[in-house]
């Protein structure tokens, strides 16, 4: 009891609830905003908690974070475009929800999605910190190889008809992931002199690209259809037979959210996306998927709010940021002195208990401004060094729409594409060349397994299909 | 429709994937590379793509009367060029903005866009254009501190 | 156009008139000729150099009467940050925290605004790298460490943070010099890199105290030499690479620097201000639990500092065959 004991007084001795409310409202904002990632939201803020106390301080740039994954999703349901990157697999059912004049209802769903993830993640990194820091420790390079395949081949499953032309968007994106420093040798490449290519092209970028700008231009061709029904953006909370169809895709999300939190740099893309795909695998209306599902929505909403917290087991149980946002975090706790990981359990716990609960209010906060941010919300933004490149991106996306080449793939590809090469290599020099170390780690080998049965299944689809197709126009 | 189309694709995936591997190869070598080298996973990365556009090629011309693939219906070339020119609009957004600075620029944008989609020139698109820029500029310049071109004000006031 | 939309755009472009006056910095309040001094860095924040300007900020703000705005300019490993800096006016309101980086960055990569086109302000301390171990690790020195690898050339593996950096071409001319022709992995940053030594993947891996600190006190990782000419005073226990017949030393610093041609009176109040902050005892605190080695260099000596090791690098990265 001492551990609640603490948390209380932590909470009340500090500023630590409103700092909550406000980290939330903040990181929604930033989350909602495409071109300011969480990890950037935290960082405007950083400057401000050198003068306030350090657990009103880490408890602020926490709940930024919490609100910043769920923001995410609002844009990716209401213009088509993710605020960050692991809204990305919201946009599918969640935007065709709106387009059908559920937005609201499809904004009510990310919302208690978001809570319930936040919940368990917070659970999780409060009950089993040690334990689930030694599963981060388990992923060594060939793991995270294969965590990386495991998320590309779910372009596979992504695409099910247009397989080939699924690949070929995945092999484009894996190309914009090349473009930057080299990560075995630090050579340039694909940068053309340029030093603003020097860090690799942000994924956000290209979604922006891929998905705002390309709608956009689709609706010179296509008249709006927002003309049609107006009063879409009333926020609808999920009623009791939404919540039951909602627990199956959110027990997935809860427990690949947790897997993929706690392994650092994996992050909340992989997990939304793979969630989203076995939510589909699982569910009773897999038809429903891409066309405004409430599953499809649940699912990765779930899986991104879960990472909230588990990206912070590294943090505190072996003082190792995780993710950009666990290093700003990282940063809030160095500036007051205090350095994560498992002596901060013993130096200060208060900071810890304190940070738990937080974290806790943050979540109910989200909750709360959610409901009242919801209903006038439709934020649109520009900022012309981003769009430059978002301009320029929309030709060749234009063209892609042409080609009838889908987008998703190629997200897969620009998100996983650098994680994929690098602990490929990084696996190759640990091993002296040698491709056996793939099978030899167990966490591969068992990642891999999985790949290669998701891309059986949907190739054999394929060539059935084809050949139903042929069969008919042969005769 | 489809048809054209995939061989349209699987031509210009041949072209890309070769010229990226032509990029691929000029990148230099350095001592500290792997085995791979940097070069390794994108030419492997050019040789996958032009082998899926040529299967798509391949396919395409195989199957002849393939039926359409319940896509979106074709635009015509009219249409295109309308598209197209909303990223005419972002580009001559791109190049004035240095000179006008942020805060006129996306308030042109706003209007120019809005114009373009059909709205009525008047009191309102004015009223929306300079809010939606204020704003913008507020969240951006102000609260985010996001650093954006001042554009020739700064030279002709300060 | 109307009447009425005429004076609206006139009403905006006055608008603007008034913000743009407004945030031209107020004429000469204190001694220093700027209110707002901007400090570029190329960290991200929470990383080295954002946390060595914040909190030189925190402590110099008061002391230069300014205000100090800490800007993370990301990309280019360092190449927009400086490019940044390297076109801001020479006035004294904008600097560039320096690490050996932009030097590596403008070897490597040759962005069109290097390291010199900068112009060093002060050397301000020093970062002891330290090689390490998981504390399970059989490996209770360097010399054992190293003796091993030379042992079992297919079993032994060492470890960076990042491709290029300097960490990695110290690892490098270690493994050359000493025979052991160990592959170096690199990683994406100091975590990735962490989790590979904890787990057991890598035998070693070297960076900094402060980047390693939390693991340090909770016994996690144990310390296997200091690359610096003498032993740390905090780890006075420690012995360094040299002394363990392995002839390597690391020289990462941290410091400032600006647009060329600095007025002189800038110059003196940055070389003032930083030697009565490194005086302060709060500070002191502060960048001692670092394990940041203060070593204030002036402008001059700053400036053949950094020549000396530009010749360095180059020399190093030339033997490599990295550059030629």
């Amino acid at each position: 009891m001492t551990e609640f004991a603490l948390a209380w007084k932590a909470m009340t001795a500090s500023w630590a609830v409103p700092a909550a409310f406000f980290g939330v409202f903040w990181g929604i904002i930033g989350g909602a905003l495409p071109g300011i990632s969480p990890s950037i939201a935290m960082a405007l803020l950083l400057p401000f908690t050198y003068s306030l106390d350090p657990i009103t301080a880490v408890v602020l740039l926490a709940s930024v974070y919490v609100g910043a994954e769920y923001g995410g999703s609002i844009p990716a349901i209401l213009i088509r475009t993710p605020g960050t990157n692991s809204a990305a697999a919201t946009v599918l059912d969640g935007f065709e929800m709106h387009r059908r004049g559920r937005g609201g209802e499809a904004l009510g769903i990310s919302l208690v999605s978001g809570l319930v993830g936040g919940l368990f993640g917070l659970a999780l990194l409060a009950l089993l910190t040690e334990p689930l820091a030694r599963v981060a420790l388990a992923f060594t390079p060939p793991a995270y190889f294969g965590l990386g395949i495991l998320g590309l081949s779910v372009i596979a499953s992504l695409t099910g008809r247009t397989l080939v032309k699924g690949l070929i968007a995945g092999v484009l994106g894996f190309m914009v992931a090349t473009i930057g420093t080299d990560p075995v040798s630090g050579v340039s490449r694909f940068t053309f002199g340029s030093p603003d290519l020097l860090g690799g092209i942000r994924p956000i970028l290209i979604m922006v690209g891929l998905f705002a700008v390309s709608e956009l231009m689709a609706q010179v061709i296509e008249p709006p259809w927002a003309h049609a029904d107006q009063r879409t953006a009333r926020l609808k909370l999920p009623d009791w037979a939404t919540w039951k169809r909602m627990f199956k895709p959110h027990a997935i999300g809860c427990v690949i959210g947790s897997i993929e939190g706690v392994t650092p740099g994996a992050g909340g893309t992989i997990a939304a996306f793979l969630s989203y795909n076995e939510a589909r695998r699982w569910s009773k209306h897999p038809e429903e998927f891409g066309h405004g599902s409430i599953e499809g929505i649940a699912a990765p909403e779930c899986a991104n709010n879960v990472v909230t917290g588990t990206a912070l087991v590294p943090l505190l149980g072996l003082g190792i940021p995780g993710s950009n946002s666990a290093a700003v975090l990282l940063g809030g706790f160095l500036i007051h002195g205090l350095t994560p990981g498992p002596m901060l359990f013993e130096r200060s716990p208060e900071v810890v208990y304190g940070l738990y609960a937080g974290l806790f209010v943050a979540n109910i906060a989200m909750l709360l401004l959610g409901l009242v941010i919801l209903t006038p919300c439709l934020w649109l933004v520009n900022c012309p060094k981003p769009y430059l490149m978002a301009f320029i991106l929309a030709l060749i996306v234009y063209a892609m729409r042409g080609f009838g080449l889908p987008f998703l793939p190629m997200v897969l590809g620009v998100v996983l594409g650098f994680l994929v090469e690098s602990n490929y290599r990084r696996s190759l020099v640990l091993s002296g060349g040698d491709h056996a170390i793939f099978v030899q780690d167990p966490i591969a080998l068992g990642m891999l397994v999985c790949a290669a049965a998701m891309i059986a299944v949907s190739v054999s689809r394929e060539l059935r299909a084809s050949r139903r197709k042929t069969g008919e126009a042969a005769p | 429709m489809s048809r054209t189309r995939d061989i349209a694709c699987g031509v210009l995936g041949l072209a890309l994937a070769s010229a990226y591997y032509a990029a691929a190869d000029a990148i230099p070598k350095s001592l500290l590379a792997d085995e791979v080298g940097a070069d390794g996973v994108p030419k492997a990365l050019a040789l996958s793509l032009s082998l899926l556009s040529a299967l798509l090629l391949l396919r395409a011309v195989r199957v002849r009367n393939a039926a359409d693939d319940g896509e979106t219906q074709q635009a015509s070339a009219l249409q295109h060029l309308r598209a197209l020119g909303l990223v005419a609009l972002g580009f001559a957004y791109i190049w004035a903005t240095p000179h006008l600075g942020y805060l006129l620029g996306i308030a042109l944008l706003i209007s120019a866009t809005a114009l373009y989609y059909g709205s009525r020139p008047g009191l309102s698109l004015v009223l929306s254009a300079s809010g939606g820029a204020v704003f913008l500029w507020a969240m951006f310049a102000k609260m985010l501190d996001v650093q954006m071109p001042a554009g020739i004000w700064a030279h002709l006031l300060g | 156009m109307t009447y009425r939309t005429r004076r609206l755009i006139g009403g905006i472009a006055l608008g603007i008139a008034v913000i743009v006056l407004g945030a031209t910095p107020g004429a000469t309040q204190g001694k220093y000729p700027h209110a707002t001094v901007t400090l570029v860095t190329h960290s991200s924040p929470g990383g080295g150099s954002d946390v060595f300007l914040r909190t030189l900020a925190r402590y110099l703000g008061p002391r230069m009467g300014d205000n100090f705005v800490v800007s993370n300019v990301r990309g280019g490993s360092g190449a927009s940050a400086v490019a940044k800096v390297a076109q801001a006016p020479a006035d004294g309101s904008t600097f560039y925290a320096t690490t050996p980086t932009y030097i590596q960055t403008t070897l490597l990569s040759k962005p069109e605004f290097g390291y010199d086109s900068l112009m060093p302000v002060v050397v301000v301390f020093l970062d002891p790298e330290v090689i390490y171990t998981r504390a399970q690790s059989p490996h209770k020195s360097l010399a054992e460490a190293v003796d091993f690898a030379r042992r079992n050339p297919a079993k032994a593996r060492w470890g960076a943070a990042n491709p290029a950096s300097l960490e990695r071409i110290a690892l490098e001319r270690m493994s050359r010099m000493t025979g052991a022709r160990v592959p170096v992995v690199s990683h994406e940053g100091g975590g990735d890199l962490m989790i590979n030594v904890l787990n057991g993947t890598l035998d070693i891996g070297i960076g900094e105290v402060q980047e390693i600190r939390g693991q340090i006190d909770s016994g996690q990782i144990r310390l296997l030499a200091v690359l610096t000419d003498k032993r740390l005073p905090d780890f006075p226990d420690l012995p360094t690479a040299k002394e363990q017949d392995v002839n390597l030393v690391v020289t990462k610093f941290r410091g400032l620097a600006g647009p060329k041609n600095l007025p002189p009176a800038v110059l003196a109040a940055w070389e003032e201000a930083i030697q009565s902050v490194l005086a302060d005892p709060a500070y002191k605190k502060e960048y001692a639990h670092e394990s940041l080695v203060p070593v204030f260099m002036p402008h001059d000596q700053a400036a053949a500092f950094t020549d000396g090791f530009v010749k360095e690098v180059t020399t190093s990265l030339r033997d490599l065959g990295v550059i030629k």
